[in-house]
């Protein structure tokens, strides 16, 4: 009896010496009070910008406190994918106020609407689901220059990008800007904060601003695009400044 | 983008397929609003693209003209539809709900059409994979938030009468898995991995029957 007690205290001293020693974060699965705290608030996601750097963006911007969990794609497929914490076996997901949610698309919405940034008419409705769908479309084109393993898919892939698929969205999105009363107010949609401004602002930073991409790409959003450009860097050095001038937020990634 | 026209007749440009335009069609009868339903090959549409011009932004359908103004991009036109119905979500679980719903159904369809790229082997495994992984997983996830949420009772994807996740994703199943070319292999996937969504999509297609046999819903060859 003695010494099952003894083995038993053994054992909840180790757990207790292995959670201080690791942190807030628990290995994942376990279910150990002392570690784990159910309303915390977590981000999982790659350690890329990708689709979650608009999660990252509007969550700093209103105010919420979270765990931003970021991870490698061996951690992810050792450890993480098939955990059971992930239903579709994808990420971004959020823990955020005791529930889970997946797709960023719907996270960022859910987010932006818990704080009113969100179009009221229908027009607004139409026209930034649109900026926000037309992101979206051209972020896939671009992921294709990205990720994969085939450098000579990839490189025609960038190549097309530059050649063919922003020749045709930035001239658009520019005239959209216009026409939507963006280039007068300082927000894609309804003179506010809706969910394309932030995607917009987020994902363009990263196609055009980044360093190793800057001296091809922005060139050719100030050709096609100007007003969009000034709108872009309005945004991330003033109202969204926090968060893209600070690198323990948004710390420097290749993609 | 907005064109001033005299003719504030409503159409709906898209081919000759349910596809993309299938959402629209379906919401637009819904609310009982006749249209002209422009379908063509992939032969013709270079000519329409053309006769379209500019307003075809990115040159791509569907295109709707509505009340004399120009919408593309799907997705956007279900939002300023539903809005001018008032059946966009109200509240941020709703908003939440709605595009989740929209998101796995892109996931599903991006997985979907892996399976028509390639060689005839490549194609052939990539189908069997969408059967049999792919697909199963995206059901599983699908009918835990249908349970979840207690969609069975409540009649409807995200609220309790019918709203743009309904319409997009009841086509949207009986498409993929009850089309008449492939029913036969796709609608046990849906079954045994999604039980209480096959059996509310049958009672959805039933209440819904007016839409399913209009005629803006003609047998399709595929899709």
């Amino acid at each position: 009896m003695a010494r099952i007690l003894t083995l038993r205290w053994l054992f909840l001293f180790a757990l207790v010496v292995f959670c201080a020693a690791s942190g807030d974060k628990c290995a994942t699965g376990e279910s150990s009070e002392t570690c784990e705290d159910e309303n915390n608030n977590r981000l999982w996601y790659f350690d890329v910008y990708g689709l979650g750097d608009t999660i990252r963006l509007v969550l700093h911007h209103a105010g919420v406190e979270f765990e931003d969990n970021r991870f490698d794609g061996e951690e992810w497929r050792r450890d993480l994918k098939y955990s059971g914490r992930f239903p579709l076996l994808q990420v971004p997901v959020l823990e955020y106020e005791g529930k889970t949610r997946s797709q960023s698309q719907a996270i960022i919405h859910y987010l932006c609407h818990q704080n009113n940034w969100m179009p009221s008419t229908a027009e607004e409705f139409y026209q930034d689901t649109w900026f926000y769908d037309t992101v979206r479309d051209m972020a896939k084109h671009f992921s294709q220059g990205v990720y994969g393993n085939d450098d000579q898919a990839k490189g025609a892939a960038r190549a097309k990008f530059l050649e063919e698929i922003l020749p045709i969205y930035l001239p658009q999105l520019e005239e959209f800007f216009v026409e939507s009363g963006g280039s007068e107010s300082g927000y894609l949609v309804g003179g506010k904060l809706t969910p394309s401004t932030f995607f917009l602002v987020a994902k363009f930073d990263v196609f055009f601003y980044h360093e190793s991409r800057k001296a091809t790409y922005l060139p050719l959003l100030k050709t096609y695009a100007p007003k969009l450009s000034q709108f872009i860097e309005d945004k991330t050095s003033n109202e969204f400044a926090g968060y893209f001038q600070d690198e323990t937020k948004r710390p420097k990634r290749d993609n | 983008r907005y064109s001033k026209m005299a003719d504030s007749a409503t159409k709906l440009y898209y081919f000759t397929a349910n596809g993309a335009a299938d959402p629209i069609r379906f919401l637009l009868f819904q609310n009982g609003v006749e249209f002209e339903d422009i379908r063509f090959t992939r032969e013709e549409w270079p000519k329409v693209k053309e006769e379209l011009g500019a307003e075809c932004t990115f040159g791509q359908v569907p295109l709707l003209k509505y009340e004399g103004k120009t919408f593309v991009q799907t997705r956007a036109i279900l939002y300023y539809l539903g809005a001018k119905f008032g059946i966009i979500p109200q509240g941020a679980e709703e908003e939440f709900n709605t595009s989740w719903y929209l998101d796995v159904k892109e996931d599903m369809l991006q997985s979907v059409t892996k399976g028509f790229h390639g060689s005839e082997e490549e194609k052939k495994v990539a189908q069997e994979k969408l059967l049999t992984t792919d697909l199963p997983l995206f059901l599983k996830g699908m009918e835990e938030k249908f349970n979840a949420d207690g969609v069975t009772d409540r009649g409807y994807l995200v609220t309790d009468k019918p709203s743009l996740a309904d319409f997009a994703i009841i086509c949207f199943l009986e498409n993929l898995f009850y089309h008449s070319v492939r029913k036969e292999r796709y609608s046990p996937v849906l079954v045994a991995n999604a039980p209480n969504i096959a059996a509310w999509l049958d009672k959805k297609l039933e209440e819904f029957n007016g839409y399913f046999t209009s005629k803006y819903r003609p047998p399709t060859t595929s899709g």
